[in-house]
């Protein structure tokens, strides 16, 4: 019996380097808005669904940790910025969009896209000046017209997940409530 | 139910701050570096991946132009046979001056190969690159990253032990000391301007400047030699009631699909 719960670990391992290999390598060379897309976050959006809040964390820690690794700017930005994305989600999915249809997992795509943006322009801003560095982000028209596309990319990639994880799983189905 | 899942948000923040906390104390430098090292290869195949994609996508969409770029591109041609041959002849000259002179010019430049690992893209007027080199090849931030043609793409701006960020010579932070390549010889500040092309202001009213100038690296930087080729003057920017004028350069290198890329070392 332990062995699969250290195949289950090795295996949330896995995924959070796979996670981090291809944001930072393949979707960053993808031509137009396609490199746009936030493959980690939409992930684990779907994560916290199929899953639950412990291995949507684990996960985040460990794609967080690698794509900190990977990137130059301050250690940590994507540690936090994930960390925070992802607790946010829970709350509003616990609390407003509980019933899990595409409509409000794109309305939660969309607002965990904009955290994520915003906890990654802060944290660095934060971080830069404790690490000696200088913040990397100016606030310019391209820097919103990149949100734009980045929450139009997250959006389509939200609709090819939910139709592959309710083509595959019951947890997007709808449940009816019997009165006896 | 809901609180014991607070708690495992706490505790994963607690997780957050110890990393950050070690890898400021350099604690887990060499397990990074370990990590790194390994995992290059793999991006090295996945941003090859994604480029070959990209050059795809381009290549269709832009079919329709081809054939208007190729018959530009002819007469190119023909205007520089005709200036190499001339070329040649000033070279044949100058090889047999400098015998006469006993002078001994060596060009010999030391660089470090490498390839992209990937990119960052997340803000538009700032885009840069990561190679798969760092201080263990001897790469300092500052040096010029040229490619395969030698035409500067861009500048090391910050290095790790294996891997390297390379600031695109389109990049609002990358600037470069130039010089355009008239009869004055002017100098100036080649400056990225938002990712889409290069700017280079500031330029006295007084020099002449013409659209197809070639612009060049001036060598009054630190470890950056003189003569790479940064682009050509695409629009001079003029009006009569201004101190100065700007111009703006078009490089050279196709920026979106460079996956090689050779740093020269001082």
């Amino acid at each position: 019996m332990k062995y699969k719960i250290y195949l289950k670990y090795l295996g949330f391992f896995i995924l959070s380097v796979v996670l981090a290999l291809l944001s930072t390598g393949f979707v960053a060379a993808l031509p137009g808005y396609a490199g746009n897309v936030d493959l980690v976050v939409v992930c684990l959006l779907f994560l916290l669904i199929v899953a639950d809040l412990r291995v949507a964390l684990i996960i985040s820690l460990l794609a967080g940790y690698f794509m900190d690794i990977f990137s130059f700017l301050p250690f940590g930005v994507n540690l936090i910025s994930l960390l925070l994305t992802v607790s946010c989600c829970y709350a509003l999915l616990t609390s407003f969009f509980t019933n899990r249809s595409l409509y409000s997992l794109m309305a939660l795509t969309a607002i965990a896209t904009a955290i994520n943006w915003s906890m990654f322009r802060l944290s660095d801003s934060i971080l830069a000046p404790l690490s000696g560095l200088e913040s990397s982000f100016d606030m310019t028209l391209s820097t919103w017209t990149n949100l734009l596309f980045r929450l139009g990319m997250n959006l389509l990639l939200c609709l090819v997940f939910f139709q592959v994880v309710n083509f595959s799983t019951n947890k997007l189905r709808p449940v009816f409530l019997f009165k006896k | 139910m809901k609180r014991a899942n607070w708690k495992r948000v706490v505790y994963a923040g607690a997780v957050v701050g110890l990393l950050i906390f070690l890898h400021s104390l350099k604690v887990v430098a060499p397990l990074e570096s370990r990590l790194q090292a390994w995992f290059n290869p793999v991006l090295i195949h996945l941003y090859s991946t994604g480029n070959g994609l990209k050059k795809f996508y381009y290549f269709q969409t832009d079919r329709r132009d081809l054939a208007v770029v190729a018959d530009g591109l002819r007469s190119e041609v023909n205007r520089l046979t005709e200036e190499n041959s001339r070329l040649k002849a000033l070279e044949s000259e100058n090889e047999s001056l400098k015998k006469m002179l006993k002078f001994f010019s060596g060009e010999q430049r030391h660089y470090v190969a490498s390839r992209v690992i990937g990119r960052s893209d997340f803000d538009q007027a700032n885009q840069t690159i990561l190679i798969d080199r760092g201080t263990r090849d001897g790469l300092l931030p500052g040096l010029a990253v040229v490619d395969q043609d030698g035409l500067v793409i861009g500048k090391v701006v910050d290095t790790k032990e294996v891997s390297s960020e390379v600031c695109l010579v389109t990049s609002s932070k990358c600037q470069f000391a130039a010089a355009i390549q008239n009869e004055n010889k002017t100098i100036g500040l080649a400056k990225g301007d938002l990712g889409l092309t290069v700017k280079m202001e500031l330029i006295p009213q007084s020099e002449v400047l013409k659209t197809g100038d070639i612009v060049v690296t001036s060598g009054l930087e630190k470890n950056i030699p003189a003569g790479l080729v940064l682009g050509k003057i695409s629009q001079v920017v003029r009006e009569n009631n201004e101190l100065w004028q700007s111009a703006r350069i078009e490089t050279l290198s196709n920026l979106d699909s460079v996956s090689l890329a050779s740093i020269l070392l001082p």
